[in-house]
């Protein structure tokens, strides 16, 4: 069974996982690194894109948007949703996905991986949005 | 003599009435028995693998020789043969070095739609009619170079013997030929169809453990536990077939992955799913411009062997007669797969079973 049966799904975690991120240190890193990362998914297909780089509404250090097609990003990380939420849930190695091209990365890549340790922190948000919503 | 021909790409075949010429100097007439259906018949008739038409398809075959030309010495009327599709030539540089899976004349033969020395025998009253693979099995008759017939023990059942033309002796030789699999090495195969279980079978001979096969077919399971798949997985349940193979094998990942589709998606994840050092054999026939697209700095890091395996690597001479063998003394499952019997004129009937997967083997008896 595929993790997340819609884009909407996937969508309603994420929205909340980012309004309770915002303001992270990893957020804060994204900004100083003046980064826009995109995640594209398939099964089901949308993008996810978070911007450390264009003004905030509400002065936060990024924001998380929902496309269709990719917008210009710094780097693009692209899998299946289901190894999306691999990453997300943070049973993930990112060395050894891309390695085995589960994910297939472009651009800016080593900014990017930089990042990677102060994603923990994002990894617990997740999960708990995730049990809220009776979903994990 | 009736026969099935491809007149031309995505159209069906046409069962009707071809000349047949007698066999020249090292050729050999054989009556067909029995031929099974496959794949890449099946990808010649959508136009994915280009040789030239029309011609008479089918290369999995087992009949009775009836006829030998000049300088025939292997086989005399009345043998007991199984067809090779690479009737390797014995004196290019692949032959000389032992590999005569790579002949360079037998893939001539191939992309000419000829005999060896661009010989035809077969014709019919709209022009010219060519060779397939040098066997041309989906007829009553057929004439081959008599390098390309294996004589075999009239004991087996031809329709059997059929399957070890093609389907057997790729699956069996991936494992024994290319991948030399041992006992307690792990194997996945991508793709349960006649050769997929052939890979399963002969990994479960060398004494694999486990035996994880995959399929987007769910009723695929059974039989591919029958011939010695330990675990399957349902690819239609997953779009990410390597993490439940990482998850099967100890987050280590697979010694071996046979890929036996011939797909992007599937060749990208067997090479994925194999464990560092690991090896991933692709069998499955992809079309001529498809390309996938692999991690670069894995290949160094992971130094994973990534390789192709075509006819099994085998010489038919030896593995042919060797694999019967073992079909004798029930150590290897022909008769399970054969699922499926269909006269010449239902040709068309037994490829739209391959496609929609209800077969395991589908086989034409004449
Ligand atoms: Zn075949
Ligand atoms: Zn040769």
């Amino acid at each position: 069974m595929a993790t997340y049966q819609s884009a909407e799904e996937f969508i309603d975690v994420l929205t909340e996982v980012a309004d309770r991120v915002k303001n992270s240190d990893a957020a804060k890193s994204l900004r100083e690194a003046g980064l826009v990362v995109a995640f594209v998914y398939h099964h089901p297909d949308f993008v996810v894109l978070m911007d450390g780089r264009s003004p905030t509404n509400d002065g936060s250090y990024m924001s998380m948007t929902f496309h269709q097609d990719l917008p210009a990003a710094d780097v693009s990380f692209e899998s299946s949703a289901d190894v999306g939420h691999q990453f997300w849930s943070g049973h993930m190695d990112v060395p050894n996905a891309l390695a085995r091209g589960q994910v297939k990365a472009k651009g800016a890549i080593t900014k990017a991986l930089k990042l990677i340790p102060l994603l923990p922190p994002l990894y617990d948000v997740y999960n708990q949005v995730r049990q809220n919503k009776a979903l994990g | 003599m009736r026969a099935a021909v491809l007149v031309d790409a995505n159209e069906a075949l046409r069962v009707t009435d071809v000349g047949l010429d007698r066999p020249g100097p090292k050729e050999v007439l054989v009556k067909m028995a029995a031929a099974g259906v496959c794949h890449s018949d099946w990808h010649v008739m959508q136009g994915d693998l280009p040789v030239p038409l029309p011609a008479i398809l089918g290369h999995e075959g087992a009949g009775v020789v009836e006829e030998v030309g000049e300088e025939v010495t292997r086989v005399k009327p009345g043998d007991h043969v199984v067809l090779s599709w690479i009737p390797s030539c014995g004196h290019c540089f692949y032959c000389l070095k032992g590999r005569p899976d790579m002949c360079d004349e037998a893939f001539n033969i191939q992309l000419s739609g000829s005999l060896p020395g661009n010989v035809m025998r077969l014709h019919w009253d709209e022009g010219p009619l060519h060779h397939y693979l040098g066997t041309s099995c989906f007829a009553e008759k057929t004439v081959v170079p008599d390098t390309g017939v294996i004589p075999i023990d009239p004991a087996i059942a031809l329709n059997k013997a059929a399957l070890v033309g093609c389907a057997v002796t790729t699956g069996f030789g991936a494992v024994v030929h290319t991948a030399h699999v041992a006992p307690g090495d792990s194997v996945t195969v991508i793709g349960c169809g006649g050769v997929g279980l052939n890979v399963i079978q002969t990994a479960r001979l060398a004494g694999a453990d486990p035996i994880i096969a995959i399929d987007a077919n769910g009723k695929k399971s059974e039989l591919a536990k029958t011939f010695g798949a330990t675990h399957f997985i349902d690819a239609t349940q997953s779009d990410d077939l390597i993490t439940p193979v990482i998850d099967l094998t100890k987050g280590i990942g697979t010694d071996f992955a046979f890929e036996v589709i011939g797909r992007e998606e599937t060749i990208e994840a067997a090479y994925g799913m194999v464990r560092k050092a690991g090896m991933a054999v692709i069998i499955g026939v992809a079309p001529p411009h498809m390309d996938v697209s692999f991690n670069a700095f894995s290949f160094p890091s992971q130094s994973k062997i990534l390789t192709g395996s075509w006819y099994g690597q085998s010489v038919p001479a030896v593995d042919i007669p060797r694999i019967l063998g073992l079909y004798q003394r029930g150590r290897l499952n022909l008769d399970d797969l054969v699922t499926q019997s269909y006269s010449l004129e239902h040709i068309n009937d037994a490829f739209q079973a391959l496609i929609q997967g209800t077969v395991a083997r589908g086989v034409i008896e004449f």
